[in-house]
Protein backbone atom coordinates (compact mmCIF):
# COMPACT_ATOMS: atom_id res chain seq x y z
CA UNK A 1 0.00 0.00 0.00
CA UNK A 2 1.79 3.58 -0.98
CA UNK A 3 2.61 5.66 2.10
CA UNK A 4 -0.32 8.45 2.13
CA UNK A 5 1.68 12.18 1.71
CA UNK A 6 -1.20 13.45 4.21
CA UNK A 7 -0.17 12.97 7.94
CA UNK A 8 -3.22 14.81 9.55
CA UNK A 9 -6.49 15.44 7.69
CA UNK A 10 -9.33 16.95 8.76
CA UNK A 11 -12.97 16.14 7.30
CA UNK A 12 -15.73 18.74 7.98
CA UNK A 13 -14.74 18.35 11.77
CA UNK A 14 -17.46 20.32 14.23
CA UNK A 15 -17.08 20.47 18.23
CA UNK A 16 -20.65 21.35 19.86
CA UNK A 17 -20.89 22.34 23.52
CA UNK A 18 -24.33 22.96 25.02
CA UNK A 19 -24.91 26.42 23.34
CA UNK A 20 -21.82 26.56 21.57
CA UNK A 21 -20.11 25.55 18.27
CA UNK A 22 -16.51 25.32 19.73
CA UNK A 23 -15.77 24.08 15.85
CA UNK A 24 -17.46 24.04 13.10
CA UNK A 25 -16.72 22.14 9.80
CA UNK A 26 -13.40 22.25 9.95
CA UNK A 27 -11.22 21.11 6.90
CA UNK A 28 -7.99 20.55 6.03
CA UNK A 29 -4.37 18.51 5.84
CA UNK A 30 -1.17 18.67 7.34
CA UNK A 31 1.63 17.30 4.45
CA UNK A 32 3.77 14.40 5.74
CA UNK A 33 7.13 15.63 7.21
CA UNK A 34 6.04 19.11 6.93
CA UNK A 35 6.33 21.90 9.86
CA UNK A 36 2.28 23.67 9.67
CA UNK A 37 1.21 26.73 11.77
CA UNK A 38 -1.92 26.64 13.09
CA UNK A 39 -3.12 30.17 13.72
CA UNK A 40 -6.09 31.90 15.51
CA UNK A 41 -7.19 34.43 18.25
CA UNK A 42 -7.29 33.28 21.56
CA UNK A 43 -10.49 31.41 22.04
CA UNK A 44 -10.40 30.73 18.06
CA UNK A 45 -10.74 26.96 18.72
CA UNK A 46 -7.18 26.25 18.21
CA UNK A 47 -6.61 23.96 21.58
CA UNK A 48 -10.17 21.83 20.99
CA UNK A 49 -8.93 21.16 17.15
CA UNK A 50 -5.89 19.66 18.99
CA UNK A 51 -7.32 18.10 21.34
CA UNK A 52 -9.54 16.46 18.71
CA UNK A 53 -6.77 15.19 16.51
CA UNK A 54 -5.00 13.64 19.60
CA UNK A 55 -7.99 11.98 21.24
CA UNK A 56 -8.51 14.07 24.02
CA UNK A 57 -12.31 15.18 22.58
CA UNK A 58 -14.05 13.89 20.60
CA UNK A 59 -15.68 15.20 17.66
CA UNK A 60 -19.59 15.63 17.29
CA UNK A 61 -18.84 15.23 13.86
CA UNK A 62 -16.59 14.77 10.54
CA UNK A 63 -13.87 12.58 10.55
CA UNK A 64 -10.31 13.00 11.81
CA UNK A 65 -7.05 10.93 9.25
CA UNK A 66 -3.39 9.57 10.65
CA UNK A 67 -1.80 8.89 7.62
CA UNK A 68 -4.33 9.01 5.07
CA UNK A 69 -6.43 6.33 6.88
CA UNK A 70 -9.65 7.04 9.05
CA UNK A 71 -8.37 7.26 12.49
CA UNK A 72 -11.26 5.96 15.71
CA UNK A 73 -10.12 8.40 19.09
CA UNK A 74 -8.46 5.44 20.49
CA UNK A 75 -6.03 4.67 18.11
CA UNK A 76 -5.16 8.55 17.78
CA UNK A 77 -2.89 8.41 20.85
CA UNK A 78 -0.60 5.81 19.97
CA UNK A 79 0.16 7.87 16.43
CA UNK A 80 0.92 11.35 17.75
CA UNK A 81 3.24 13.15 20.33
CA UNK A 82 1.49 16.21 22.03
CA UNK A 83 2.67 18.75 23.87
CA UNK A 84 -0.39 20.76 25.25
CA UNK A 85 0.41 24.40 26.20
CA UNK A 86 1.21 23.58 29.70
CA UNK A 87 3.88 20.91 29.40
CA UNK A 88 2.52 17.59 31.24
CA UNK A 89 5.35 17.42 33.39
CA UNK A 90 6.15 15.72 36.58
CA UNK A 91 8.44 18.53 38.55
CA UNK A 92 10.06 16.24 41.45
CA UNK A 93 10.83 13.56 38.65
CA UNK A 94 14.63 13.70 36.58
CA UNK A 95 14.37 14.22 33.51
CA UNK A 96 15.70 11.11 32.64
CA UNK A 97 13.26 9.41 34.89
CA UNK A 98 10.44 11.27 33.88
CA UNK A 99 11.43 10.00 29.77
CA UNK A 100 12.11 6.52 31.18
CA UNK A 101 8.47 6.28 32.61
CA UNK A 102 6.62 8.08 29.35
CA UNK A 103 8.39 5.61 27.12
CA UNK A 104 7.40 2.50 29.75
CA UNK A 105 3.10 4.05 29.66
CA UNK A 106 3.56 3.69 25.72
CA UNK A 107 4.30 0.24 25.92
CA UNK A 108 8.29 -0.09 25.13
CA UNK A 109 10.42 -2.33 26.43
CA UNK A 110 12.96 -1.71 28.92
CA UNK A 111 15.82 -2.20 26.45
CA UNK A 112 14.40 -0.36 23.43
CA UNK A 113 13.18 2.28 26.45
CA UNK A 114 17.04 2.82 26.92
CA UNK A 115 17.61 3.76 23.77
CA UNK A 116 14.52 5.74 22.98
CA UNK A 117 15.57 8.08 26.19
CA UNK A 118 19.12 8.62 24.57
CA UNK A 119 18.26 9.55 21.49
CA UNK A 120 15.17 12.21 22.94
CA UNK A 121 17.55 13.64 25.32
CA UNK A 122 20.14 14.20 22.47
CA UNK A 123 17.40 15.36 20.27
CA UNK A 124 16.26 17.73 22.71
CA UNK A 125 19.80 18.70 23.91
CA UNK A 126 19.22 18.07 27.53
CA UNK A 127 22.42 15.37 27.87
CA UNK A 128 23.95 18.15 30.62
CA UNK A 129 20.29 18.30 32.64
CA UNK A 130 19.33 14.36 32.21
CA UNK A 131 20.03 13.89 36.14
CA UNK A 132 18.52 17.04 37.23
CA UNK A 133 15.03 17.48 38.59
CA UNK A 134 12.18 18.97 36.24
CA UNK A 135 11.24 21.53 38.57
CA UNK A 136 14.35 23.15 39.34
CA UNK A 137 14.62 23.68 35.50
CA UNK A 138 14.14 26.76 33.18
CA UNK A 139 11.31 27.28 31.73
CA UNK A 140 12.78 26.56 28.55
CA UNK A 141 14.81 23.73 29.14
CA UNK A 142 10.94 22.08 31.11
CA UNK A 143 9.76 22.62 27.14
CA UNK A 144 12.42 20.90 26.00
CA UNK A 145 11.97 17.99 28.17
CA UNK A 146 7.91 18.70 26.83
CA UNK A 147 9.50 18.45 23.76
CA UNK A 148 11.05 14.87 24.22
CA UNK A 149 8.18 13.51 25.90
CA UNK A 150 6.50 13.59 22.66
CA UNK A 151 9.45 12.20 20.94
CA UNK A 152 10.55 9.45 23.18
CA UNK A 153 7.77 6.51 22.33
CA UNK A 154 8.68 7.23 18.73
CA UNK A 155 5.40 8.76 17.72
CA UNK A 156 5.78 10.28 13.31
CA UNK A 157 3.21 13.38 14.47
CA UNK A 158 3.97 15.72 16.66
CA UNK A 159 1.31 18.73 18.34
CA UNK A 160 2.77 21.59 19.63
CA UNK A 161 0.92 23.20 20.93
CA UNK A 162 2.43 27.43 21.49
CA UNK A 163 5.45 25.49 22.54
CA UNK A 164 7.69 28.93 22.59
CA UNK A 165 4.82 31.11 24.91
CA UNK A 166 6.34 32.89 27.83
CA UNK A 167 9.97 32.29 26.92
CA UNK A 168 12.75 34.40 27.04
CA UNK A 169 14.03 35.18 23.43
CA UNK A 170 17.41 32.97 23.42
CA UNK A 171 15.22 29.77 24.67
CA UNK A 172 12.49 30.55 21.57
CA UNK A 173 15.58 30.57 19.62
CA UNK A 174 16.45 27.62 20.68
CA UNK A 175 12.88 25.60 20.41
CA UNK A 176 12.60 27.28 16.83
CA UNK A 177 15.97 25.41 15.90
CA UNK A 178 15.07 21.99 17.67
CA UNK A 179 11.57 22.59 16.03
CA UNK A 180 13.21 22.79 12.57
CA UNK A 181 15.42 19.91 13.31
CA UNK A 182 12.36 17.81 13.14
CA UNK A 183 10.91 18.35 9.77
CA UNK A 184 11.61 15.77 7.38
CA UNK A 185 11.48 13.28 9.98
CA UNK A 186 8.60 14.20 12.01
CA UNK A 187 5.16 15.84 10.62
CA UNK A 188 4.64 18.89 13.24
CA UNK A 189 1.44 21.11 13.81
CA UNK A 190 2.34 23.74 15.61
CA UNK A 191 0.27 26.71 16.79
CA UNK A 192 1.43 29.94 18.14
CA UNK A 193 0.75 33.49 18.93
CA UNK A 194 3.94 34.46 17.36
CA UNK A 195 3.43 34.66 13.89
CA UNK A 196 7.16 35.57 13.40
CA UNK A 197 7.80 32.78 14.72
CA UNK A 198 5.28 30.46 12.49
CA UNK A 199 6.90 32.82 8.99
CA UNK A 200 10.05 31.32 10.38
CA UNK A 201 9.19 27.80 11.00
CA UNK A 202 6.35 26.52 8.88
CA UNK A 203 5.59 25.86 5.63
CA UNK A 204 2.45 25.79 5.50
CA UNK A 205 -0.01 27.51 7.43
CA UNK A 206 -3.84 27.38 8.99
CA UNK A 207 -6.44 30.02 10.02
CA UNK A 208 -9.13 29.13 12.66
CA UNK A 209 -11.23 32.19 13.65
CA UNK A 210 -14.45 32.19 16.08
CA UNK A 211 -14.21 27.94 15.45
CA UNK A 212 -14.19 28.48 11.26
CA UNK A 213 -11.54 27.63 9.13
CA UNK A 214 -9.81 30.83 7.14
CA UNK A 215 -7.54 29.61 5.30
CA UNK A 216 -4.96 27.29 4.70
CA UNK A 217 -2.33 26.40 2.44
CA UNK A 218 1.24 27.44 1.82
CA UNK A 219 2.55 30.56 3.60
CA UNK A 220 2.80 32.29 0.63
CA UNK A 221 -0.34 31.32 -0.97
CA UNK A 222 -2.37 32.39 2.12
CA UNK A 223 0.13 35.45 2.13
CA UNK A 224 -0.73 36.15 -2.02
CA UNK A 225 -4.41 36.04 -1.15
CA UNK A 226 -4.07 37.75 1.87
CA UNK A 227 -1.98 40.66 1.52
CA UNK A 228 -3.59 43.79 1.01
CA UNK A 229 -1.87 45.25 -1.88
CA UNK A 230 2.25 45.69 -2.32
CA UNK A 231 4.68 48.07 -0.92
CA UNK A 232 8.09 49.63 -2.45
CA UNK A 233 10.84 51.26 -1.51
CA UNK A 234 12.49 53.65 -3.59
CA UNK A 235 15.68 55.71 -3.06
CA UNK A 236 16.31 58.08 -5.60
CA UNK A 237 17.88 61.53 -6.77
CA UNK A 238 14.62 63.03 -7.80
CA UNK A 239 10.91 62.20 -8.04
CA UNK A 240 8.99 64.54 -10.03
CA UNK A 241 5.72 65.57 -10.13
CA UNK A 242 5.04 63.85 -13.79
CA UNK A 243 6.61 60.48 -12.15
CA UNK A 244 4.61 60.70 -9.50
CA UNK A 245 1.28 61.26 -12.03
CA UNK A 246 2.28 58.46 -14.47
CA UNK A 247 2.61 55.85 -11.56
CA UNK A 248 -0.45 56.99 -10.06
CA UNK A 249 -2.26 56.52 -13.42
CA UNK A 250 -0.55 54.22 -14.82
CA UNK A 251 -0.05 51.72 -12.24
CA UNK A 252 -2.57 52.49 -9.58
CA UNK A 253 0.42 53.78 -7.25
CA UNK A 254 0.23 55.95 -4.54
CA UNK A 255 3.47 57.60 -3.50
CA UNK A 256 4.38 59.00 0.30
CA UNK A 257 7.46 60.77 1.02
CA UNK A 258 9.74 58.48 3.99
CA UNK A 259 12.63 60.48 5.35
CA UNK A 260 15.09 60.71 2.23
CA UNK A 261 12.63 57.90 0.42
CA UNK A 262 9.56 57.02 -1.21
CA UNK A 263 7.22 54.83 -0.23
CA UNK A 264 5.30 53.01 -3.55
CA UNK A 265 1.70 51.58 -2.46
CA UNK A 266 -0.54 50.08 -4.61
CA UNK A 267 -3.91 48.95 -3.75
CA UNK A 268 -3.51 45.84 -6.29
CA UNK A 269 -0.38 43.41 -6.45
CA UNK A 270 1.72 44.74 -9.29
CA UNK A 271 4.72 43.24 -10.71
CA UNK A 272 7.88 45.06 -9.45
CA UNK A 273 10.06 44.59 -12.46
CA UNK A 274 7.38 46.70 -14.84
CA UNK A 275 7.76 49.26 -11.89
CA UNK A 276 11.45 49.35 -11.98
CA UNK A 277 11.42 49.28 -15.44
CA UNK A 278 9.74 52.42 -15.44
CA UNK A 279 11.47 54.35 -13.42
CA UNK A 280 14.48 53.63 -14.67
CA UNK A 281 13.48 54.72 -18.52
CA UNK A 282 12.64 57.88 -16.42
CA UNK A 283 16.05 58.41 -15.49
CA UNK A 284 15.24 59.52 -11.80
CA UNK A 285 18.37 57.85 -10.38
CA UNK A 286 17.22 55.12 -8.92
CA UNK A 287 20.03 53.95 -6.14
CA UNK A 288 17.57 51.77 -4.43
CA UNK A 289 14.26 49.82 -5.23
CA UNK A 290 12.64 47.08 -3.05
CA UNK A 291 9.46 45.12 -2.73
CA UNK A 292 9.04 45.66 1.13
CA UNK A 293 8.33 42.07 2.75
CA UNK A 294 4.46 42.10 3.58
CA UNK A 295 4.65 40.71 7.59
CA UNK A 296 2.29 37.90 8.70
CA UNK A 297 0.78 39.96 11.38
CA UNK A 298 -0.33 41.99 8.41
CA UNK A 299 -1.76 38.82 6.91
CA UNK A 300 -3.42 37.44 9.84
CA UNK A 301 -5.29 40.44 10.58
CA UNK A 302 -6.47 40.75 7.06
CA UNK A 303 -7.17 36.72 7.42
CA UNK A 304 -8.95 37.46 10.74
CA UNK A 305 -11.00 40.34 8.90
CA UNK A 306 -12.13 38.69 6.31
CA UNK A 307 -12.88 35.62 8.48
CA UNK A 308 -15.22 37.81 10.69
CA UNK A 309 -17.43 37.83 7.90
CA UNK A 310 -17.47 34.40 6.94
CA UNK B 1 2.59 -4.60 27.54
CA UNK B 2 -0.06 -6.72 29.73
CA UNK B 3 -2.79 -5.16 31.95
CA UNK B 4 -0.99 -5.69 34.92
CA UNK B 5 2.17 -4.42 33.86
CA UNK B 6 0.41 -1.39 32.93
CA UNK B 7 -0.91 -0.60 36.31
CA UNK B 8 2.04 -2.10 37.95
CA UNK B 9 3.97 0.82 35.94
CA UNK B 10 1.91 3.41 37.04
CA UNK B 11 1.33 1.94 40.32
CA UNK B 12 5.53 2.20 41.07
CA UNK B 13 5.38 6.21 40.18
CA UNK B 14 2.81 6.95 42.60
CA UNK B 15 4.39 4.93 45.29
CA UNK B 16 7.61 6.69 44.13
CA UNK B 17 5.68 9.72 44.61
CA UNK B 18 3.71 8.89 47.92
CA UNK B 19 7.20 8.32 49.42
CA UNK B 20 9.18 11.18 48.20
CA UNK B 21 6.45 13.15 50.12
CA UNK B 22 6.41 14.72 53.68
CA UNK B 23 2.77 14.02 53.76
CA UNK B 24 2.74 10.48 54.39
CA UNK B 25 5.39 10.89 56.61
CA UNK B 26 3.46 12.93 58.62
CA UNK B 27 0.35 10.55 58.57
CA UNK B 28 2.27 7.53 59.81
CA UNK B 29 3.65 9.69 62.37
CA UNK B 30 0.72 10.93 63.65
CA UNK B 31 -1.42 7.80 62.99
CA UNK B 32 1.12 5.67 65.15
CA UNK B 33 1.01 8.17 67.92
CA UNK B 34 -2.53 7.92 67.98
CA UNK B 35 -3.15 4.28 68.19
CA UNK B 36 0.20 3.90 70.18
CA UNK B 37 -1.41 6.34 72.66
CA UNK B 38 -5.14 4.19 72.48
CA UNK B 39 -3.29 0.83 72.94
CA UNK B 40 -1.64 2.24 76.12
CA UNK B 41 -4.81 3.19 77.38
CA UNK B 42 -7.13 0.02 75.84
CA UNK B 43 -3.88 -2.08 77.75
CA UNK B 44 -4.48 -0.48 81.11
CA UNK B 45 -8.26 -0.57 81.37
CA UNK B 46 -8.16 -4.15 79.93
CA UNK B 47 -10.48 -6.29 81.62
CA UNK B 48 -8.14 -9.12 80.93
CA UNK B 49 -8.10 -9.81 84.88
CA UNK B 50 -11.84 -10.05 85.21
CA UNK B 51 -14.26 -10.84 82.69
CA UNK B 52 -13.01 -10.50 78.99
CA UNK B 53 -10.68 -11.26 76.54
CA UNK B 54 -7.49 -9.39 75.14
CA UNK B 55 -9.28 -9.20 71.76
CA UNK B 56 -12.63 -7.94 73.55
CA UNK B 57 -10.66 -5.15 75.54
CA UNK B 58 -7.67 -4.21 73.48
CA UNK B 59 -8.20 -5.34 69.68
CA UNK B 60 -11.75 -4.54 69.43
CA UNK B 61 -11.51 -1.52 69.87
CA UNK B 62 -8.13 -0.69 68.13
CA UNK B 63 -9.56 -2.27 64.88
CA UNK B 64 -12.49 0.49 64.79
CA UNK B 65 -10.52 3.57 65.78
CA UNK B 66 -8.31 2.67 63.12
CA UNK B 67 -11.18 1.92 60.74
CA UNK B 68 -12.58 5.50 62.33
CA UNK B 69 -9.15 7.51 62.13
CA UNK B 70 -8.82 6.10 58.02
CA UNK B 71 -12.23 7.73 57.51
CA UNK B 72 -10.00 10.96 57.54
CA UNK B 73 -6.56 9.66 56.60
CA UNK B 74 -7.91 7.43 53.57
CA UNK B 75 -9.37 11.01 51.86
CA UNK B 76 -6.10 12.81 52.83
CA UNK B 77 -3.89 9.84 51.07
CA UNK B 78 -6.17 9.21 47.61
CA UNK B 79 -7.19 13.53 47.57
CA UNK B 80 -4.19 13.83 44.79
CA UNK B 81 -4.69 11.06 42.70
CA UNK B 82 -6.61 12.40 39.74
CA UNK B 83 -6.76 15.83 41.40
CA UNK B 84 -3.08 17.01 41.78
CA UNK B 85 -2.69 15.23 37.52
CA UNK B 86 -5.06 17.56 36.20
CA UNK B 87 -3.84 20.54 37.84
CA UNK B 88 -0.65 20.40 36.48
CA UNK B 89 -1.70 19.31 32.99
CA UNK B 90 -0.17 15.76 33.37
CA UNK B 91 -3.86 13.76 33.17
CA UNK B 92 -3.43 14.49 29.17
CA UNK B 93 0.02 12.69 29.30
CA UNK B 94 -1.46 9.50 31.06
CA UNK B 95 -4.40 9.67 29.11
CA UNK B 96 -3.14 9.63 25.91
CA UNK B 97 -0.47 6.57 26.76
CA UNK B 98 -0.95 3.22 26.10
CA UNK B 99 -2.63 2.84 29.28
CA UNK B 100 -6.58 2.05 29.53
CA UNK B 101 -8.49 4.03 32.54
CA UNK B 102 -9.11 1.44 34.00
CA UNK B 103 -5.41 0.77 34.18
CA UNK B 104 -4.97 4.14 35.13
CA UNK B 105 -7.34 3.69 37.88
CA UNK B 106 -6.14 0.58 39.23
CA UNK B 107 -2.60 1.80 39.00
CA UNK B 108 -3.50 4.79 41.41
CA UNK B 109 -5.70 2.50 43.73
CA UNK B 110 -3.31 -0.28 44.29
CA UNK B 111 -0.43 2.98 44.85
CA UNK B 112 -3.22 4.23 47.73
CA UNK B 113 -3.72 0.54 48.86
CA UNK B 114 -0.16 0.11 49.60
CA UNK B 115 0.39 3.16 50.85
CA UNK B 116 -2.37 2.85 53.59
CA UNK B 117 -1.10 -0.73 54.55
CA UNK B 118 2.78 0.71 54.79
CA UNK B 119 0.98 3.05 57.48
CA UNK B 120 -1.11 -0.06 59.18
CA UNK B 121 2.19 -1.88 59.48
CA UNK B 122 3.69 0.07 62.15
CA UNK B 123 0.56 -1.03 64.34
CA UNK B 124 1.28 -4.72 64.15
CA UNK B 125 4.01 -4.00 67.02
CA UNK B 126 0.75 -4.19 69.69
CA UNK B 127 0.45 -8.02 68.81
CA UNK B 128 3.94 -8.76 69.16
CA UNK B 129 4.29 -6.60 72.33
CA UNK B 130 1.00 -9.07 73.77
CA UNK B 131 2.65 -11.91 72.42
CA UNK B 132 5.26 -12.20 74.85
CA UNK B 133 2.81 -11.60 77.52
CA UNK B 134 1.35 -14.60 76.13
CA UNK B 135 -1.33 -13.53 73.52
CA UNK B 136 -1.72 -16.20 70.65
CA UNK B 137 -5.02 -15.80 68.82
CA UNK B 138 -2.93 -15.02 65.51
CA UNK B 139 -5.76 -15.96 63.45
CA UNK B 140 -7.86 -13.51 64.40
CA UNK B 141 -5.59 -10.83 64.57
CA UNK B 142 -4.80 -11.50 60.80
CA UNK B 143 -8.80 -11.53 60.14
CA UNK B 144 -8.70 -7.76 61.72
CA UNK B 145 -6.12 -6.62 59.85
CA UNK B 146 -7.63 -8.17 56.27
CA UNK B 147 -10.90 -6.45 57.32
CA UNK B 148 -9.45 -3.37 57.89
CA UNK B 149 -7.49 -3.64 55.20
CA UNK B 150 -10.68 -4.77 52.91
CA UNK B 151 -12.84 -1.09 54.30
CA UNK B 152 -9.40 0.95 54.07
CA UNK B 153 -9.53 -0.32 49.87
CA UNK B 154 -13.39 1.10 50.01
CA UNK B 155 -12.57 4.42 51.31
CA UNK B 156 -9.55 4.54 48.95
CA UNK B 157 -12.36 3.54 46.05
CA UNK B 158 -14.42 6.92 47.14
CA UNK B 159 -11.26 8.96 47.23
CA UNK B 160 -9.74 7.88 44.22
CA UNK B 161 -13.56 8.34 42.56
CA UNK B 162 -13.73 12.04 44.54
CA UNK B 163 -10.51 13.17 43.07
CA UNK B 164 -11.34 12.49 39.57
CA UNK B 165 -14.49 14.55 39.92
CA UNK B 166 -11.69 17.68 40.63
CA UNK B 167 -8.79 19.62 39.86
CA UNK B 168 -8.78 20.90 43.81
CA UNK B 169 -7.12 18.53 45.79
CA UNK B 170 -8.89 20.23 49.02
CA UNK B 171 -12.16 19.72 47.63
CA UNK B 172 -11.91 16.18 46.47
CA UNK B 173 -10.90 14.99 50.10
CA UNK B 174 -13.72 17.09 51.51
CA UNK B 175 -15.74 15.43 49.38
CA UNK B 176 -14.96 11.60 49.72
CA UNK B 177 -15.06 12.59 53.27
CA UNK B 178 -18.74 13.12 53.27
CA UNK B 179 -19.52 10.49 51.21
CA UNK B 180 -17.62 8.11 53.79
CA UNK B 181 -19.29 9.46 56.59
CA UNK B 182 -22.95 9.32 55.20
CA UNK B 183 -21.65 5.57 54.65
CA UNK B 184 -20.88 5.26 57.86
CA UNK B 185 -23.69 7.15 59.73
CA UNK B 186 -26.08 4.87 57.60
CA UNK B 187 -25.83 2.72 61.02
CA UNK B 188 -27.71 5.73 63.05
CA UNK B 189 -30.54 5.38 60.30
CA UNK B 190 -30.88 1.76 60.40
CA UNK B 191 -30.96 2.21 64.24
CA UNK B 192 -33.84 4.51 64.22
CA UNK B 193 -36.16 3.09 61.93
CA UNK B 194 -38.34 0.82 63.06
CA UNK B 195 -38.95 -1.45 58.98
CA UNK B 196 -37.13 -4.16 60.05
CA UNK B 197 -36.47 -4.64 56.45
CA UNK B 198 -35.12 -0.75 55.69
CA UNK B 199 -32.87 -1.26 58.58
CA UNK B 200 -31.31 -4.12 57.44
CA UNK B 201 -30.54 -2.41 53.99
CA UNK B 202 -29.15 0.25 55.75
CA UNK B 203 -27.14 -1.68 58.42
CA UNK B 204 -26.29 -3.67 54.95
CA UNK B 205 -24.85 -0.96 53.05
CA UNK B 206 -22.85 0.41 55.64
CA UNK B 207 -19.43 -0.14 56.08
CA UNK B 208 -18.98 -1.17 59.68
CA UNK B 209 -21.67 -3.72 59.57
CA UNK B 210 -19.26 -5.71 57.42
CA UNK B 211 -15.88 -5.07 59.00
CA UNK B 212 -16.86 -6.16 62.21
CA UNK B 213 -17.46 -9.51 61.57
CA UNK B 214 -13.73 -9.95 60.58
CA UNK B 215 -12.68 -8.51 63.79
CA UNK B 216 -14.32 -11.11 65.47
CA UNK B 217 -12.91 -13.63 63.24
CA UNK B 218 -15.81 -14.31 61.06
CA UNK B 219 -14.96 -13.90 57.50
CA UNK B 220 -18.72 -14.21 55.43
CA UNK B 221 -18.81 -14.61 51.84
CA UNK B 222 -21.52 -11.80 52.11
CA UNK B 223 -18.99 -9.57 52.85
CA UNK B 224 -16.65 -9.86 50.37
CA UNK B 225 -19.33 -9.59 48.02
CA UNK B 226 -20.02 -6.17 49.71
CA UNK B 227 -16.05 -4.86 49.84
CA UNK B 228 -15.86 -6.04 46.11
CA UNK B 229 -19.15 -4.15 44.97
CA UNK B 230 -18.68 -1.08 46.84
CA UNK B 231 -14.86 -0.68 45.45
CA UNK B 232 -15.87 -1.94 41.96
CA UNK B 233 -18.48 0.52 42.05
CA UNK B 234 -16.57 3.89 42.98
CA UNK B 235 -13.87 2.53 40.95
CA UNK B 236 -16.58 2.10 37.81
CA UNK B 237 -17.88 5.58 39.09
CA UNK B 238 -13.99 6.72 38.11
CA UNK B 239 -13.69 5.36 35.52
CA UNK B 240 -17.17 7.22 34.05
CA UNK B 241 -15.64 10.31 35.13
CA UNK B 242 -12.27 10.37 33.02
CA UNK B 243 -14.08 8.68 30.41
CA UNK B 244 -16.11 11.51 30.71
CA UNK B 245 -13.47 14.19 29.66
CA UNK B 246 -13.50 13.16 26.19
CA UNK B 247 -17.19 15.08 26.08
Amino acid sequence: MPISTEAIGLVAVSKAYPGVNALEDVTFSVARGRVHGFLGPNGAGKSTTMNIITGLLRESSGAVRLNGIDCPTHKRKTLIGYLPEQPPLYLHMKVKEYLTFVSAVHGMKKKAQEDAVKKAIEACGLIDVQARMIGNLSKGFRQRVGIAQTLVFGAEILILDEPTVGLDPVSVAEIRTLIKNLKGQHTVLLSSHLLHEISLICDDITMINKGKLVATGSLQEIQDRFSAGSRFHLNANELPESVIATLAQDFGINVQRHHEAWILSAAQSQASEKILHYLVNAQIGVREFYQERIELEDVFKSAMNQGQNL
Amino acid sequence: MSFMSGVWILARKELADAFGSSLIYVLTGLFSLLMGWLFFNYIVLSTEMTSGTLMQSVFNPIFGNMNFIFLFFGPLLTMNAFALERRQGTLGLLLLSNLGHLQIILGKFLAALITATFMLSFTLIFPLILSFAGYSHWAIIFTGYFGIIMSIACYVAVGIFASSLTENPVVSAVLSFCILLGMMLLVLSANATDNVLVSEILSYVAVPFHYEGFVRGAMKSYNFVYFASIIGFFLWLSERSLEARNW
